[in-house]
Protein backbone atom coordinates (compact mmCIF):
# COMPACT_ATOMS: atom_id res chain seq x y z
CA UNK A 1 0.00 0.00 0.00
CA UNK A 2 1.08 3.32 -0.55
CA UNK A 3 1.98 6.35 1.68
CA UNK A 4 2.73 3.69 4.30
CA UNK A 5 5.67 2.76 6.24
CA UNK A 6 6.71 -1.26 6.37
CA UNK A 7 6.11 -1.97 9.36
CA UNK A 8 2.31 -0.59 9.88
CA UNK A 9 -0.33 -3.15 8.96
CA UNK A 10 -3.38 -4.97 10.08
CA UNK A 11 -3.94 -7.98 10.33
CA UNK A 12 -7.09 -9.83 8.25
CA UNK A 13 -8.48 -13.26 9.29
CA UNK A 14 -11.36 -13.94 6.79
CA UNK A 15 -11.80 -17.25 4.43
CA UNK A 16 -12.19 -15.02 1.65
CA UNK A 17 -9.27 -13.14 0.35
CA UNK A 18 -11.57 -10.77 -1.03
CA UNK A 19 -12.03 -9.23 2.11
CA UNK A 20 -8.27 -8.83 2.42
CA UNK A 21 -8.10 -6.80 -0.59
CA UNK A 22 -11.05 -4.98 0.34
CA UNK A 23 -9.98 -4.21 3.66
CA UNK A 24 -6.66 -3.06 2.77
CA UNK A 25 -7.77 -0.49 0.32
CA UNK A 26 -10.67 0.44 2.38
CA UNK A 27 -8.24 1.40 5.40
CA UNK A 28 -5.22 2.49 2.81
CA UNK A 29 -2.62 0.38 5.67
CA UNK A 30 -1.03 -3.13 4.37
CA UNK A 31 -3.40 -5.96 5.64
CA UNK A 32 -1.28 -9.29 6.56
CA UNK A 33 -4.19 -11.74 5.11
CA UNK A 34 -5.00 -14.57 6.69
CA UNK A 35 -7.46 -17.80 6.83
CA UNK A 36 -6.17 -20.11 9.30
CA UNK A 37 -6.88 -19.15 13.07
CA UNK A 38 -4.20 -21.84 13.81
CA UNK A 39 -1.64 -19.80 11.80
CA UNK A 40 -2.58 -16.53 13.47
CA UNK A 41 -2.16 -17.66 16.95
CA UNK A 42 1.54 -19.64 16.08
CA UNK A 43 2.68 -16.31 14.79
CA UNK A 44 1.14 -14.09 17.79
CA UNK A 45 4.60 -13.91 19.33
CA UNK A 46 5.93 -12.39 15.97
CA UNK A 47 3.28 -9.99 14.68
CA UNK A 48 2.66 -6.64 16.10
CA UNK A 49 -0.45 -5.49 14.28
CA UNK A 50 -2.04 -2.08 14.65
CA UNK A 51 -5.18 -3.04 14.53
CA UNK A 52 -6.51 -6.77 14.07
CA UNK A 53 -9.73 -7.86 12.27
CA UNK A 54 -11.53 -11.26 12.28
CA UNK A 55 -14.65 -13.02 10.66
CA UNK A 56 -16.93 -14.82 13.13
CA UNK A 57 -17.66 -17.37 10.34
CA UNK A 58 -14.48 -18.77 9.20
CA UNK A 59 -16.25 -21.95 7.06
CA UNK A 60 -15.48 -25.20 7.83
CA UNK A 61 -17.29 -24.82 11.34
CA UNK A 62 -14.01 -22.86 12.83
CA UNK A 63 -14.44 -19.44 14.25
CA UNK A 64 -12.98 -16.35 15.05
CA UNK A 65 -14.64 -16.02 18.38
CA UNK A 66 -12.39 -18.90 19.85
CA UNK A 67 -8.95 -17.16 19.74
CA UNK A 68 -10.04 -13.52 20.74
CA UNK A 69 -9.40 -14.20 24.44
CA UNK A 70 -6.18 -14.73 23.01
CA UNK A 71 -5.55 -12.37 20.63
CA UNK A 72 -6.42 -10.28 23.36
CA UNK A 73 -4.25 -11.32 26.07
CA UNK A 74 -0.95 -11.00 23.63
CA UNK A 75 -2.33 -7.45 21.68
CA UNK A 76 -3.97 -5.66 24.70
CA UNK A 77 -3.85 -2.35 23.27
CA UNK A 78 -4.71 -3.21 19.83
CA UNK A 79 -8.53 -2.45 18.47
CA UNK A 80 -10.28 -6.08 17.05
CA UNK A 81 -12.79 -5.53 14.86
CA UNK A 82 -14.90 -8.89 14.00
CA UNK A 83 -16.63 -8.91 10.74
CA UNK A 84 -19.66 -10.56 10.34
CA UNK A 85 -22.26 -11.85 7.88
CA UNK A 86 -24.97 -13.40 10.35
CA UNK A 87 -27.60 -11.22 11.43
CA UNK A 88 -27.53 -13.00 14.91
CA UNK A 89 -27.09 -10.63 17.83
CA UNK A 90 -25.64 -13.00 19.93
CA UNK A 91 -22.21 -13.82 18.00
CA UNK A 92 -22.17 -10.29 17.93
CA UNK A 93 -22.38 -9.96 21.72
CA UNK A 94 -19.75 -12.62 22.79
CA UNK A 95 -17.80 -11.36 20.48
CA UNK A 96 -17.28 -8.05 22.51
CA UNK A 97 -17.33 -9.83 25.34
CA UNK A 98 -14.32 -11.96 24.43
CA UNK A 99 -12.26 -9.19 24.02
CA UNK A 100 -13.64 -7.63 20.80
CA UNK A 101 -13.81 -3.36 20.57
CA UNK A 102 -15.82 -3.50 17.82
CA UNK A 103 -17.90 -5.10 14.90
CA UNK A 104 -18.38 -4.87 11.00
CA UNK A 105 -20.96 -6.25 9.01
CA UNK A 106 -20.53 -8.14 6.03
CA UNK A 107 -21.80 -7.06 3.27
CA UNK A 108 -18.68 -4.58 3.60
CA UNK A 109 -19.29 -1.22 2.92
CA UNK A 110 -15.78 0.71 2.04
CA UNK A 111 -16.71 4.03 4.42
CA UNK A 112 -18.05 2.25 6.90
CA UNK A 113 -14.97 -0.46 7.13
CA UNK A 114 -12.32 2.95 7.44
CA UNK A 115 -14.81 4.76 9.78
CA UNK A 116 -14.92 1.83 12.68
CA UNK A 117 -11.25 1.30 12.08
CA UNK A 118 -10.11 4.82 12.18
CA UNK A 119 -12.44 5.57 15.36
CA UNK A 120 -10.93 2.62 16.90
CA UNK A 121 -7.50 3.68 16.32
CA UNK A 122 -8.32 6.76 18.27
CA UNK A 123 -9.87 5.02 21.21
CA UNK A 124 -6.64 3.07 21.35
CA UNK A 125 -4.03 5.86 20.98
CA UNK A 126 -6.53 7.75 23.92
CA UNK A 127 -6.33 4.74 25.85
CA UNK A 128 -2.75 4.06 25.48
CA UNK A 129 -1.50 8.01 26.51
CA UNK A 130 -3.61 6.90 29.83
CA UNK A 131 -1.56 3.77 30.44
CA UNK A 132 1.12 5.53 31.74
CA UNK A 133 1.28 4.54 35.58
CA UNK A 134 3.33 6.02 38.13
CA UNK A 135 3.75 4.06 41.52
CA UNK A 136 6.19 4.71 44.66
CA UNK A 137 9.65 5.53 42.27
CA UNK A 138 8.45 3.22 39.04
CA UNK A 139 6.99 4.43 35.83
CA UNK A 140 4.68 1.78 33.80
CA UNK A 141 3.91 2.27 30.41
CA UNK A 142 1.99 -0.17 29.15
CA UNK A 143 1.63 1.26 25.71
CA UNK A 144 5.33 1.03 25.26
CA UNK A 145 5.32 -2.09 27.38
CA UNK A 146 8.37 -1.19 29.56
CA UNK A 147 8.77 -0.33 33.47
CA UNK A 148 11.30 2.12 34.32
CA UNK A 149 12.53 3.16 37.65
CA UNK A 150 15.89 4.42 39.56
CA UNK A 151 18.07 1.54 38.51
CA UNK A 152 17.27 1.18 35.14
CA UNK A 153 14.29 0.23 32.66
CA UNK A 154 13.12 -3.05 31.02
CA UNK A 155 10.67 -4.45 28.47
CA UNK A 156 8.07 -6.48 29.68
CA UNK A 157 5.71 -9.05 27.93
CA UNK A 158 2.46 -8.14 27.37
CA UNK A 159 0.99 -10.27 30.54
CA UNK A 160 3.56 -8.66 32.78
CA UNK A 161 3.00 -5.22 31.89
CA UNK A 162 -1.09 -5.32 32.51
CA UNK A 163 -0.20 -7.33 35.85
CA UNK A 164 2.15 -4.86 36.79
CA UNK A 165 -0.30 -1.64 35.84
CA UNK A 166 -3.25 -3.59 37.44
CA UNK A 167 -1.85 -3.73 40.73
CA UNK A 168 -0.30 0.20 40.60
CA UNK A 169 -4.12 1.43 39.73
CA UNK A 170 -5.18 0.13 42.52
CA UNK A 171 -2.60 2.27 44.45
CA UNK A 172 -1.86 -0.55 47.15
CA UNK A 173 -5.08 -1.61 47.79
CA UNK A 174 -5.20 -5.50 47.60
CA UNK A 175 -6.32 -7.17 43.77
CA UNK A 176 -7.97 -10.63 44.61
CA UNK A 177 -5.91 -13.16 42.52
CA UNK A 178 -9.18 -13.84 40.30
CA UNK A 179 -9.39 -10.40 39.50
CA UNK A 180 -6.01 -10.49 38.61
CA UNK A 181 -6.05 -13.41 36.12
CA UNK A 182 -9.17 -11.76 34.32
CA UNK A 183 -7.54 -8.55 34.14
CA UNK A 184 -4.50 -10.29 32.57
CA UNK A 185 -5.26 -13.50 30.84
CA UNK A 186 -8.96 -12.23 30.11
CA UNK A 187 -11.53 -15.31 29.55
CA UNK A 188 -8.57 -17.76 29.20
CA UNK A 189 -8.52 -20.00 32.02
CA UNK A 190 -5.24 -19.91 34.09
CA UNK A 191 -4.03 -22.21 36.77
CA UNK A 192 -2.80 -20.54 40.63
CA UNK A 193 0.86 -22.06 39.27
CA UNK A 194 0.75 -19.71 36.10
CA UNK A 195 0.17 -16.75 37.61
CA UNK A 196 2.67 -17.23 40.38
CA UNK A 197 4.97 -17.88 37.75
CA UNK A 198 4.31 -14.88 35.90
CA UNK A 199 3.97 -13.04 39.55
CA UNK A 200 7.61 -14.11 39.75
CA UNK A 201 8.73 -12.87 36.69
CA UNK A 202 7.38 -9.22 37.42
CA UNK A 203 8.63 -9.71 41.16
CA UNK A 204 12.47 -10.22 39.00
CA UNK A 205 11.94 -7.39 36.82
CA UNK A 206 10.81 -5.25 39.48
CA UNK A 207 14.25 -5.50 41.42
CA UNK A 208 15.93 -4.71 38.27
CA UNK A 209 14.38 -1.22 38.38
CA UNK A 210 14.18 -0.19 42.06
CA UNK A 211 14.25 -1.24 45.20
CA UNK A 212 11.81 0.40 46.58
CA UNK A 213 8.76 -1.38 45.15
CA UNK A 214 7.80 -4.94 45.66
CA UNK A 215 4.54 -7.43 45.30
CA UNK A 216 3.12 -8.58 48.46
CA UNK A 217 0.86 -11.59 48.88
CA UNK A 218 -2.19 -11.38 51.11
CA UNK A 219 -2.44 -15.41 51.42
CA UNK A 220 -5.72 -16.90 50.54
CA UNK A 221 -6.95 -13.09 49.33
CA UNK A 222 -4.81 -11.44 46.47
CA UNK A 223 -1.50 -9.26 46.04
CA UNK A 224 -0.84 -5.70 46.32
CA UNK A 225 1.80 -3.41 45.31
CA UNK A 226 3.93 -1.64 48.01
CA UNK A 227 6.45 1.14 47.85
CA UNK A 228 9.16 0.93 50.60
CA UNK A 229 10.40 4.12 50.52
CA UNK A 230 13.79 6.37 51.56
CA UNK A 231 15.44 4.52 54.05
CA UNK A 232 13.14 1.52 54.26
CA UNK A 233 14.36 -2.07 53.74
CA UNK A 234 12.12 -4.65 52.14
CA UNK A 235 12.20 -7.87 54.83
CA UNK A 236 10.86 -10.30 51.67
CA UNK A 237 8.35 -11.53 54.47
CA UNK A 238 4.87 -11.67 52.91
CA UNK A 239 2.12 -9.88 54.99
CA UNK B 1 -39.29 -19.51 3.87
CA UNK B 2 -40.92 -17.82 0.88
CA UNK B 3 -40.70 -18.77 -2.99
CA UNK B 4 -36.83 -18.44 -4.02
CA UNK B 5 -36.54 -14.71 -6.04
CA UNK B 6 -37.08 -15.40 -9.71
CA UNK B 7 -34.35 -13.36 -12.78
CA UNK B 8 -37.24 -10.84 -13.51
CA UNK B 9 -37.74 -9.95 -9.64
CA UNK B 10 -37.26 -6.50 -7.85
CA UNK B 11 -33.78 -7.56 -6.87
CA UNK B 12 -31.12 -6.24 -9.23
CA UNK B 13 -28.71 -8.72 -10.60
CA UNK B 14 -25.98 -6.40 -9.16
CA UNK B 15 -26.44 -3.18 -7.00
CA UNK B 16 -24.32 -1.28 -9.06
CA UNK B 17 -24.11 1.72 -5.92
CA UNK B 18 -22.26 -1.10 -3.84
CA UNK B 19 -20.22 -2.23 -6.77
CA UNK B 20 -19.09 1.30 -7.97
CA UNK B 21 -17.91 1.90 -3.76
CA UNK B 22 -15.31 -1.34 -4.14
CA UNK B 23 -14.25 -0.05 -7.78
CA UNK B 24 -13.45 3.06 -6.44
CA UNK B 25 -11.25 1.37 -4.13
CA UNK B 26 -9.03 1.15 -6.90
CA UNK B 27 -6.11 3.83 -7.06
CA UNK B 28 -5.99 5.44 -10.54
CA UNK B 29 -2.79 3.87 -11.74
CA UNK B 30 -4.04 0.47 -10.62
CA UNK B 31 -7.73 0.59 -10.96
CA UNK B 32 -8.29 -2.22 -13.16
CA UNK B 33 -5.97 -4.77 -11.69
CA UNK B 34 -7.46 -4.44 -8.45
CA UNK B 35 -10.77 -4.86 -9.62
CA UNK B 36 -10.01 -7.82 -12.01
CA UNK B 37 -8.31 -8.96 -9.58
CA UNK B 38 -11.24 -9.16 -7.24
CA UNK B 39 -13.79 -10.47 -10.07
CA UNK B 40 -11.35 -13.07 -10.51
CA UNK B 41 -11.58 -14.47 -7.15
CA UNK B 42 -15.15 -13.87 -7.57
CA UNK B 43 -15.44 -15.96 -10.45
CA UNK B 44 -12.83 -18.56 -8.78
CA UNK B 45 -14.63 -18.74 -5.61
CA UNK B 46 -18.47 -18.82 -6.83
CA UNK B 47 -18.33 -22.33 -9.09
CA UNK B 48 -15.96 -24.09 -6.29
CA UNK B 49 -19.05 -22.68 -3.20
CA UNK B 50 -21.68 -24.18 -6.10
CA UNK B 51 -20.40 -27.13 -6.08
CA UNK B 52 -20.21 -27.42 -2.09
CA UNK B 53 -24.02 -27.08 -2.23
CA UNK B 54 -24.51 -29.37 -4.55
CA UNK B 55 -23.19 -31.82 -2.19
CA UNK B 56 -24.76 -30.30 0.57
CA UNK B 57 -28.21 -30.26 -0.96
CA UNK B 58 -27.39 -34.16 -2.23
CA UNK B 59 -26.59 -35.24 0.80
CA UNK B 60 -29.22 -33.66 2.76
CA UNK B 61 -26.54 -31.77 5.05
CA UNK B 62 -27.97 -28.89 6.81
CA UNK B 63 -24.29 -28.21 7.97
CA UNK B 64 -22.76 -27.63 4.97
CA UNK B 65 -25.73 -26.32 3.36
CA UNK B 66 -25.15 -23.37 5.72
CA UNK B 67 -22.10 -22.93 5.80
CA UNK B 68 -21.07 -23.23 2.15
CA UNK B 69 -24.73 -20.68 1.56
CA UNK B 70 -22.96 -18.11 4.40
CA UNK B 71 -19.61 -18.17 2.21
CA UNK B 72 -21.86 -17.57 -0.67
CA UNK B 73 -23.86 -15.10 0.45
CA UNK B 74 -20.38 -12.78 1.52
CA UNK B 75 -18.34 -13.26 -1.29
CA UNK B 76 -21.72 -12.12 -3.46
CA UNK B 77 -22.62 -9.33 -1.24
CA UNK B 78 -19.27 -8.05 -1.30
CA UNK B 79 -19.68 -7.17 -4.80
CA UNK B 80 -22.55 -6.16 -4.69
CA UNK B 81 -24.36 -9.33 -6.33
CA UNK B 82 -27.76 -9.30 -4.70
CA UNK B 83 -29.68 -11.70 -6.29
CA UNK B 84 -27.24 -14.29 -5.73
CA UNK B 85 -26.75 -13.07 -1.85
CA UNK B 86 -30.06 -13.43 -0.92
CA UNK B 87 -30.72 -16.70 -2.93
CA UNK B 88 -27.80 -18.09 -1.30
CA UNK B 89 -28.71 -16.40 2.41
CA UNK B 90 -32.07 -18.39 1.73
CA UNK B 91 -29.76 -21.46 1.19
CA UNK B 92 -27.85 -20.60 4.86
CA UNK B 93 -31.22 -20.14 6.68
CA UNK B 94 -32.64 -23.17 5.74
CA UNK B 95 -29.54 -25.21 6.64
CA UNK B 96 -29.52 -23.15 10.07
CA UNK B 97 -32.97 -24.43 10.38
CA UNK B 98 -32.74 -28.18 9.25
CA UNK B 99 -35.31 -27.61 6.44
CA UNK B 100 -33.01 -28.82 3.35
CA UNK B 101 -36.49 -30.36 1.64
CA UNK B 102 -36.89 -27.01 -0.83
CA UNK B 103 -32.77 -26.68 -1.07
CA UNK B 104 -32.90 -27.85 -4.63
CA UNK B 105 -35.16 -25.68 -6.07
CA UNK B 106 -33.84 -22.23 -4.64
CA UNK B 107 -29.95 -24.04 -5.78
CA UNK B 108 -31.00 -24.41 -9.23
CA UNK B 109 -32.74 -20.74 -8.88
CA UNK B 110 -28.67 -19.95 -8.12
CA UNK B 111 -27.13 -21.94 -11.00
CA UNK B 112 -29.13 -19.87 -13.23
CA UNK B 113 -28.63 -17.10 -11.92
CA UNK B 114 -24.91 -17.31 -11.55
CA UNK B 115 -24.10 -17.16 -14.91
CA UNK B 116 -26.35 -13.98 -15.55
CA UNK B 117 -24.36 -12.52 -12.88
CA UNK B 118 -20.84 -13.31 -14.53
CA UNK B 119 -21.95 -11.75 -17.60
CA UNK B 120 -23.27 -9.32 -16.24
CA UNK B 121 -19.72 -7.85 -14.39
CA UNK B 122 -17.91 -9.44 -17.45
CA UNK B 123 -19.76 -6.69 -19.77
CA UNK B 124 -20.76 -3.82 -17.96
CA UNK B 125 -17.46 -3.39 -15.35
CA UNK B 126 -14.49 -4.73 -16.96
Amino acid sequence: MKGNPSDTYTITLDDDVMVHQIIERSTKIRTVGMKDPEELLARVDELHPIAVFIDIHLGNGRTGLDILPNLRAAWPFCPILVITGTPAETSIVKALNSGADDFIRKPLIPDEVDARFKLRMADAAQKAAKEVVEFGDITIDSAHRTVEGPSGKRFASPIEVNLLACLANTEGAIVEKDALKMRCWGQIKVTDNALHRKLHAVRQLLKDVSDNVVIETKYGVGFYLKYLGQGQQHLDVAS
Amino acid sequence: MGAAPKLDDACPIIDAQKLQAIKNLGEPDDEDDFFKELLNIFFQRCPALLAELDAAVAAKDPVKLERSGHALKGTSGNLGAMMMMKLAEQLEVMGRSGKVENASEVLAELHKTYPVTKKELETHWL
